[in-house]
């Protein structure tokens, strides 16, 4: 009884983008366990198969590249991998940015201003000619790419940090902690940090589909991970060409990353409507 | 007297941003690479790259580097010279920059037009069935990456139906397909942003006076609403027309147009860093003067505004 | 009677042909190739010669049979083992009216014999000494030692003849970008990565072009090429995917032009002076990995013929040394035995250039995988790997694709890549080196032959490079277009006939 109405008070969309977030999540990290077929390799013999073809006995639902390799298998890895970057990316951009703002709008000041201007001039900077700029010197190594996305990702989370943290350093038990000469650290982590957090995981989850979209768009233009490893992007780049005659390279491919997105999409409308109405 | 304090500060601002882009362009290539060896050709030998970084000064402090830098492009309007086309980075740009303008401002009307209609229905429809389907259209534009929607058009409608080209530049029929590609991310934005602002629109209490005076709910919408909610539509998308350098980027490389985007691309790819450099630098300017003339509109149209 | 209609018939129908075939005046043609042009100096160019050899002339054309005839040369002749007289045409000018005569010739080579010039393409005249004027349109053409290839050299690039006074005047960079030449086609504009049109030169020597404006498009997609070609944007393109070959045939829209062995061989370079390359059994074991009939009909639906040499059958001085096995087991005990039980990891560089490439350099690493070599491939950008390649600095694994194409003789295809020194190699192998300067010292065409199987003998023993496979040339094109594809692999747009 309790419990339905906790779920009827939920929002769908909370429903739908958490159901479809968790779902591809759970294909990502369960997927290669359970359709183990090698996505590196294939058998010549079996090249550009439709989906649902059966070649030698072995089945492949969703059709096979020039190689002869089983997509599904290949987009599972690739969804993992590319999930991977753009989860610890995310992640990265999340801490940078929230001790950042959180030192901004703490100190205020001369800090505030320094770290806002750079978030002004990181925000001004369009992300994927940087990105692409920086990968293209430094190497496309998967590790390069989470540090580059990570690293070019704070400037909005500090934004919202800061202004989380100017109201929250009035409240009053922050100003107590501050009269009874708490140590800032302390203070900085203790009491301001847990109540901004709410927020920035929402941001997160609302920034995390532009990420797929940047490390995909990466792929696709052939600076991103390497053949023959697998990512979102790079399976769309290498399908492009053989479009004509195997349209299915291009379009599941795709589907994993509009379904990825909507997922994210949603989950974070739903969170912010949800956290609001806490908030209110 | 406000306004002009105003303005000067929003200026100096500007200035601030622009000086530490330009910073942050010079060292990402300082930083990560020996910009002598990045600025020469793939196939110069060790000497040449030594003749060259002396000759170029890369001996000295990057302090001093920057500065001859930045002051070539400032004073002199000189961005340096392509590796790939042996031409001045200005000259090219210049070149591309009416394919990227054209697509940019054709992707941003339709995409603005459609928005604006699309939002409005649903506002007015709000919580039908009409409401439920625009809002899937919006979450979906937004869903799709423009490469994959670029792709999607010409396997569609270039490569089964043979309406269109799959690319190329010049006339009419070229141009459709990057601008839906490009403009269908905006105008799912455009489409959530009318929405939600009419609908606060439509709770204000002025609105309902006019409601009460018998005014039928679409001459309540135009006459009344729908004035108040452009205001932040606009500003949103005078900033998207500055950022849409980015999804021009990859619909120029989707549709094979001969704009800045994929100028720029091509030089990454092709390691003419020079050149890359340069458009990137240019993009971040053209945004922050954006913001900053939108900034100011905002401020003299919105006498509400207090300074 | 009978006989008298039968003749009446086949004669309407002979005149309905000409009628049919005879070509439309005024005819345009729009071309789709994979890349655009860099630069159209024909003395640097790190990319095939096809757009500037509808540009410029050289001194000695090949005719369709790939027989040399007079070009801009009239004649020429040995006058001892190392010096060569031509006779020039007379009455030639430049697009820009510029006469052609001796000087032109000389300036011309002086240019890209210039070691400070660094040309890429250097070693096709790499045997020319030096250039003397006789009168204006005598010129000798010394060599060090023996040349007979000197005619076919004459033939192709960097040998295109240039316009010094305007080479001199506008400089190079200019010139690369404005070129001026003597060749049947004039270009009037040239953006790069956007197009590059072509009209006919008035004043052509061998009488004005049928086809009167030509159009280059970089169209970097084969889909999109393919799709322009179908939708009739493009009458002509070049490199169809070997995939796409039956839906361009199907399509009743569109012809393919599928010319056997007409195409580069392609060849995975080694670094053979670095650890393991340096082992001849490591090579070895890696050319016996690699399935090569696999290849060619799985991922390159049989466009492609391996092959165990770099010569082409259409050479001088091919011989048909047999495809190396496909022995795993037989790598796998080599490596044993060079001291890698275990494999090795290693870097690999193949660019997505050639007809499948990147697909093929996949397939040989899970090949290579197979007998314990971890490749670690990485798939360049074309134009800064062509740029890498010349100077040293791609990976010790290296693919590339070598023709013989415009020479259609074995030193084209061997020397430059096999030889110590040369910018495309990265052989040292004192053997190979003394058997190639014998080669370009020896003229009886027997003896040569002689030389040229002994060659290809010692790189298939001791793999200096991994040969592949030759493929196809394929193109596409239009009905209304006649083109029967060259063994040399040029489009000359001066032979092609747009018909209605």
């Amino acid at each position: 009884m309790n419990r339905l109405a906790i779920l009827r008070g939920m929002p769908v969309d909370l429903w739908v983008g958490g159901g479809l977030v968790v779902a591809v999540i759970l294909a990502a990290a369960v997927g290669p366990w359970l359709w183990p077929v090698d996505p590196l390799h294939g058998a010549l013999a079996a090249s550009m198969k439709a989906p649902g073809s059966v070649i030698a006995g072995q089945w492949y639902p969703l059709g096979t590249d020039q190689l002869g390799r089983d997509l599904l298998a290949r987009l599972l890895s690739g969804l993992r991998l590319s999930l991977v970057i753009v989860l610890i990316a995310g992640f990265v951009s999340v801490t940078l940015g929230t001790l950042l703002g959180l030192i901004a709008g703490y100190f205020r000041g001369f800090v505030d201003t320094v770290i806002m201007r750079a978030v002004d001039i990181q925000l001004s900077i369009p992300f994927i000619l940087l990105i692409l700029l920086v990968v293209a010197v430094i190497g496309p190594s998967v590790f390069n790419q989470i540090a580059v996305l990570g690293v070019t990702g704070w400037a909005i989370f500090a934004r919202v940090a800061r202004a989380r943290t100017l109201e929250v350093r009035e409240l009053e038990y922050v100003a107590a902690a501050r009269t009874l000469g708490l140590p800032t650290r302390s203070i900085l982590l203790r009491h301001v940090l847990p109540n901004i957090l709410t927020p920035q995981i929402v941001l997160l989850t609302l920034d995390l589909p532009r990420l797929v979209v940047l490390e995909a768009s990466i792929g696709f233009l052939g600076l991103g991970v390497q053949p023959p490893t697998p990512s979102l992007g790079n399976l769309i780049g290498e399908g492009r060409s053989l479009m004509l005659v195997a349209d299915w390279l291009v379009l599941w491919p795709g589907v994993a990353i509009a379904i990825l997105v909507v997922g994210f999409n949603f989950l974070g409308d739903g969170l912010i409507r949800r956290t609001e109405v806490r908030v209110a | 007297m406000r306004l002009a304090a105003f303005l000067a500060h929003r200026l100096a601002l500007a200035l601030v941003v622009l000086v530490g882009v330009s910073l942050v362009v010079f060292l990402c290539l300082f930083l990560t690479g020996d910009p002598a060896a990045l600025m020469l050709p793939p196939d110069a030998t060790r000497d040449e790259i030594q003749r060259f970084r002396a000759a170029m000064g890369f001996d000295d402090p990057w302090v001093v580097q920057y500065l001859r830098w930045i002051g070539r492009i400032v004073l002199d309007g000189d961005f340096g010279t392509s590796l790939r086309f042996g031409r001045p980075v200005g000259e090219l740009i210049r070149e591309r920059l009416p394919a990227t303008a054209l697509l940019a401002v054709v992707a941003l009307a339709w995409s603005t037009a459609v928005g604006f209609v699309l939002g409005t229905i649903a506002a007015v429809r709000r919580g039908g069935f009409v409401d439920f389907l625009v809002r899937a259209i919006a979450l979906s534009g937004q869903a799709i990456p423009v490469f994959w929607l670029g792709l999607l058009l010409i396997l569609f409608v270039s490569l089964r139906l043979r309406w269109l080209p799959t690319g190329g530049y010049g006339e009419a029929r070229h141009l459709v397909l990057p601008a839906i590609a490009l403009g269908a991310y905006y105008m799912s934005a455009v489409t959530r942003l009318v929405r939600a602002s009419l609908i606060e629109a439509l709770d204000q209490d002025y609105v309902r006076t006019a409601r009460a005076k018998g005014l039928s709910e679409w001459r309540v919408v135009v006459r009344h609403a729908l004035r108040n909610a452009l205001i932040p539509v606009v500003t949103v998308q005078a900033m998207y027309f500055a950022s849409l350098l980015g999804g021009a980027l990859v619909t120029e490389i989707v549709f094979a147009w001969p704009g800045i985007g994929r100028l720029a691309v091509q030089a990454i790819q092709n390691r003419d860093f020079p050149l890359a450099q340069s458009i990137v630098l240019l993009a971040a300017a053209v945004f922050v003067v954006t913001n900053l003339l939108v900034d100011i509109l905002y401020v003299v149209l919105n006498p509400r505004i207090r300074l | 009677m009978m006989r008298f209609s039968r003749s009446l018939l086949a004669a309407t129908a002979l005149a309905a042909a000409l009628v049919s075939i005879a070509p439309a005046t005024g005819a345009e043609l729009v071309i789709g190739r994979p890349a655009s042009p860099a630069t159209f100096d024909p003395g640097f160019l790190k990319e095939a010669a096809t757009l500037v050899d509808n540009v410029f002339d050289t001194l000695v054309l090949r005719d369709a049979e790939m027989k040399l005839v007079p070009g801009l040369a009239l004649s020429w002749k040995a006058l001892d083992d190392t010096t060569w007289e031509i006779k020039l045409r007379p009455g030639i000018k430049f697009h820009n009216g510029e006469a052609f005569d001796a000087e032109a010739v000389k300036f011309t080579f002086e240019r890209v014999l210039d070691p400070a010039a660094k040309s890429p393409t250097i070693s096709y005249i790499r045997t020319v000494a030096g250039v003397d004027v006789v009168d204006p349109l005598t010129v000798r053409i010394r060599t060090n030692g023996p040349d007979p290839l000197l005619p076919t050299r004459l033939s192709r690039y960097p040998a295109y003849i240039v316009p010094p006074a305007y080479v001199k005047q506008v400089g190079a960079a200019e010139f690369a970008r404005r070129p001026v030449g003597t060749g049947p086609y004039k270009v009037t504009e040239f953006v790069p990565d956007d197009h590059v049109t072509m009209v006919a030169n008035e004043a052509y020597w061998r009488g004005k072009a049928t086809i009167d404006k030509v159009v280059w498009r970089p169209i970097p997609e084969a889909t999109a090429r393919i799709a322009a070609l179908l939708s009739g944007e493009v009458q002509f393109i070049e490199s169809v995917p070997a995939e796409l070959v039956d839906t361009l045939k199907t399509s009743g829209a569109a012809d393919v032009v599928d010319v056997k062995n007409g195409g580069l061989t392609i060849y995975l370079g080694l670094k053979s002076a670095e650890k393991p390359l340096d082992d001849a059994r490591v090579r070895r074991a890696l050319s016996l990995a690699i399935d090569r009939k696999g290849l060619t009909t799985d991922i390159l639906k049989g466009k492609a013929t391996p092959t165990g040499t770099q010569v082409s059958p259409f050479d001088a001085g091919y011989k048909d040394i047999p495809t190396p096995a496909y022995d795993p087991a037989a790598a796998k005990k080599l490596l044993a035995e060079a001291g890698y039980p275990n494999g090795f990891t290693i870097r690999f560089q193949a660019p997505r250039r050639y007809i499948s490439s990147a697909e093929v350099a996949q397939a040989v690493v899970q090949q290579w995988a197979a007998i314990g070599v971890k490749a670690e491939l990485e798939v360049p950008e074309w134009s800064v790997y062509a740029q890498q390649v010349p100077a040293g600095k791609q990976a010790p694994i290296y693919m590339l694709a070598w023709g013989s194409t415009q020479t259609l003789d074995a030193d084209a295809a061997l020397y430059a890549i096999l030889k110590s020194g040369e910018p495309y190699s990265t052989v040292a192998d004192k053997a190979l080196d003394a058997l190639l300067d014998e080669s370009r010292k020896t003229i009886a065409p027997d003896a040569r032959a002689a030389i040229f199987a002994k060659i290809q003998d010692h790189a298939a023993e001791t793999v200096p490079l991994i040969t592949l496979y030759r493929e196809d040339s394929l193109y596409g094109k239009a009905k209304s277009v006649t083109f029967g594809g060259r063994p040399d692999a040029r489009i000359p747009v001066y032979d092609i006939r747009v018909v209605k």
